[in-house]
């Protein structure tokens, strides 16, 4: 058991699934000459969450260690197509042709120029000092460090964003999560990629795991990150010989509650009114449903008085309303009480208690019926 | 009359743990809770609070921040007499779900199960069903029914005694929950592996849609979209398999299976064999003559070289120019370009670099014209090509 915690969940204890004996510390630097010396190998143990199965490194590297980071992948054909495909896929499957799209951990520019090609304003953000310059050379605006919860990127709100083989290397993965979807607008869409856990198992690849790769994304734990991180996912999928897990993500319109504040208004309005109106002319009106939507909508009309409220259900009969105090009377009430408008605010059941109304209690008045809004017969 | 509720400027998110849950919403002077009604005594006490909706900032999840007080479900009923049209729609969705589970004859548990109507559902449609159920008055009605019914709540730790489970159900209960996490754990222990789930929850997307206010009720302390329902399931080790509107619309239903953790056994094993493997394949080349070349100083190579003996193999090849004549970790074995290919005497090559085995093998074929022997990772050392072709 290790007393680390669950980067994505929260969760301790994790298990120690795989041990290390021999593995390098740093595996993108390699070493000069006289660094040999003082080189050895470490231990490093993998671990994964027993509660929602994510598979975790403890961080073995310095702060700095990304400062002067250099992994490139420019002088591989088959990796050149493969980006160049992915990235004309993704601008032209979202229409982001002349549309912002920021990378994030975007290296030495390359995939920049491959987004760029396709149509897309591109620019992009890297901690490495080394690659930075090479993307800049190449003509790319690209700003330095992380991006983190608070960061407000250069050119933000972005149309869209792409991060590739880079989560895999994040310590913390909701303040990024949460970073890039902060500088994105509502709509933006994103394209997220990391190595292949399934590949990795799938292969006995104890080698897949090394300290530069603190993170280590299924299908289900990188949809979880970013579901987790209020981004909607479009779509999970293997890729390029499945050595990749890609995601293909959506920063969704925000819940409006617009709607239901003006149904609260109308129909509240329309209920008061209603009964204000027939009490005020000497008329009785009763209200059927004292189940639960009936008293919500009671209490948000602040509807406290009325001349009767009654209900089939034998439990709630004798009872009072909570906030408003009416007392529950069963329906046989209704009959001789010289009602003349009865409410009916029990929406599933109004088929059932309209037949009742008119065979069971003899009722002939104006019923008015509490759904969407109110409607008066 | 307004109960003006301080609610914090923020507070934690019962999803995703964040402290970036924000009122969004408020309903004034509402009823503490709308599915038990007041006895007379009871009347003077009482008094109305506000529903304040809080929305959460990191991952959206949309929420009460409390509930009724603890032991309100104890004597809880909501029992609306059910009318043929849901009855029906009940019947069938247990029907569905038995079948596409294959659970006919197994046994399944409803958490939440009420007066035992759908427990009911599940044994017609041929699954060993029972329920659990804190409120008293409802466990009667199922016993009556014939139903076997527990009592109380599935708290951290409780096995009962019919567990492993191969399913489960929990309709109209999670909208209820105040501790996500321990209530789909208290199930989880009770599953056996591989076991299937239906959770169904109403639909807070028709709600939106439809402008329902009246739905906002404060025994319901989450408001599921489809997002939100898997992160919470997720989050708890379950695959959800799909999750669909359900009951016309009225409700969202997650149909889920307990996952299987990844099994590291076999990749632990790798990494004594994949090193002896290595070593095998160089001695093996050496003895037919000629020098030994690894291709391959990316992250994966240099992991794959860290456990193994090497001190047969002549060159390490890698096309990175930025990491030519530097040194391997722990290995120590000196970078050349592949071009050294052109003029040393290497007789095989073993590909360490998974992804781009395919290029290597052409570039090593059509660049370099090699011959010899080749060998790449496919589930150990995989010799492709013997020498000796030319």
């Amino acid at each position: 058991m290790s007393d680390l915690a669950c980067r994505l969940c929260g969760d301790r204890p994790l298990l120690e699934v795989l041990s290390l004996t021999n593995a390098p510390r740093n595996v993108q630097r390699l070493l000069q000459a006289h660094e040999r010396d003082s080189d050895g190998a470490i231990s490093l143990t993998v671990c994964q969450c027993g509660r929602c199965g994510f598979v975790q490194l403890p961080p073995v590297l310095d702060d700095e260690y990304y400062d002067d980071y250099m992994m490139v992948a420019t002088h591989s054909a088959q990796m050149q197509s493969f980006q160049a495909d992915q990235a004309r896929d993704f601008v032209t499957r979202f229409g982001l042709t002349g549309k912002s799209v920021v990378e994030i951990g975007c290296g030495d520019g390359n995939y920049l120029g491959h987004l760029a090609d396709a149509g897309a304003v591109v620019s992009g953000i890297e901690p490495s000092r080394v690659t930075r310059e090479l993307a800049v050379n190449k003509g790319h605006g690209v700003e330095a460090g992380y991006v983190t919860a608070t960061r407000r990127l250069q050119g933000a709100p972005f149309d869209g964003f792409v991060t590739r083989q880079v989560m895999e290397h994040v310590p913390d993965i909701h303040d990024v999560l949460t970073g890039i979807r902060r500088n994105l607008k509502a709509g933006a869409v994103g394209l997220v990629e990391v190595p292949s856990l399934e590949k990795a198992i799938a292969d006995r690849r104890f080698y897949d795991f090394f300290s530069d790769h603190v993170n280590y994304f299924s299908l289900a734990t990188l949809r979880m990150a970013l579901e987790m991180n209020g981004f909607e996912v479009l779509e999970v999928r293997q890729d390029m010989f499945d050595e990749y897990n890609t995601a293909i993500v959506r920063n969704p319109q925000e819940v409006s509650l617009e709607g239901i504040q003006r149904a609260i208004d109308t129909l509240g309005r329309d209920f008061a009114r209603f009964i204000g109106e027939y009490r005020a002319h000497g008329k009785k009106v009763a209200v059927w449903g004292a189940g639960g939507k009936g008293l919500s909508v009671l209490a948000s009309a602040r509807i406290h008085d009325v001349d009767l409220l009654v209900d089939s259900d034998c439990n709630k009969q004798g009872r009072y309303t909570p906030v408003s105090h009416l007392k529950v009377e069963a329906p046989s009430a209704l009959v001789g009480a010289g009602i003349d408008a009865v409410i009916i605010t029990a929406m599933a059941y109004v088929h059932e208690i309209r037949r009742a109304l008119s065979d069971d209690y003899g009722f002939h008045g104006v019923v008015a019926t509490l759904g969407e809004e109110l409607v008066i017969d | 009359m307004r109960s003006d509720v301080e609610i914090p400027a923020t507070t934690a998110c019962r999803l995703c743990g964040s402290a970036t849950a924000e009122p969004a919403f408020r309903m004034y002077d509402m009823p503490r809770w709308n599915h038990r009604l007041l006895r007379a005594d009871e009347v003077a006490a009482d008094h109305g609070v506000d529903l304040v909706l809080l929305t959460c900032r990191a991952c959206g999840f949309v929420m009460l921040s409390s509930g009724p007080d603890e032991g309100y479900y104890d004597d809880y009923v909501n029992a609306p007499s059910l009318s043929p049209q849901m009855r029906a729609a009940q019947e069938q969705q247990a029907a569905a779900f038995v079948q596409r589970f294959g659970l006919s004859g197994k046994r399944v548990l409803e958490v939440g199960c009420g007066d035992g109507s759908y427990v009911d559902c599940l044994r017609r449609a041929g699954a060993d069903a029972m329920g659990i159920e804190p409120s008293e008055s409802q466990r009667e009605i199922a016993q009556t029914l014939g139903l076997r019914v527990e009592g109380g709540y599935l708290s951290e730790g409780r096995v009962l005694a019919q567990a492993p489970f191969d399913a489960f159900v929990t309709r109209q209960v999670f909208e209820h929950v105040t501790d996500l996490a321990g209530f789909l754990r208290g199930i989880r222990v009770n599953l056996a592996p591989g076991a299937v789930g239906l959770v169904e929850v109403p639909n807070f997307d028709r709600l939106l849609r439809d402008g329902r206010f009246f739905d906002f009720i404060p025994e319901h302390v989450n408001y599921f979209t489809p997002r939100t329902l898997r992160v919470a399931l997720e989050l708890q080790g379950f695959d959800v398999i799909e999750t669909a509107p359900a009951i016309d619309g009225e409700a969202l239903c997650a149909l889920v299976s307990l996952a299987s953790p990844a099994d590291f056994a076999p990749a632990s094993r790798a990494c004594d064999t994949l090193a002896r493997e290595i070593e095998a394949f160089v001695a093996e080349s050496k003895e037919l003559g000629g020098k030994v070349a690894v291709w391959g100083a990316g992250g994966k190579g240099l992991s794959i070289l860290s456990g193994a003996d090497l001190r047969g193999v002549d060159y390490l090849l890698d096309a990175d120019p930025h990491k030519l004549d530097r040194f391997t970790p722990v290995s120590h074995l000196r970078v050349s370009h592949p071009d050294v290919l052109r003029n040393a005497e290497v007789s095989a090559v073993l590909i360490t670099a998974p992804a781009y085995q395919r290029e290597i093998r052409g570039v090593l074929e059509s660049t370099y014209e090699f011959r010899g022997r080749i060998a790449l990772l496919d589930h150990g050392v995989r010799v492709v090509q013997e020498g000796g072709a030319s």
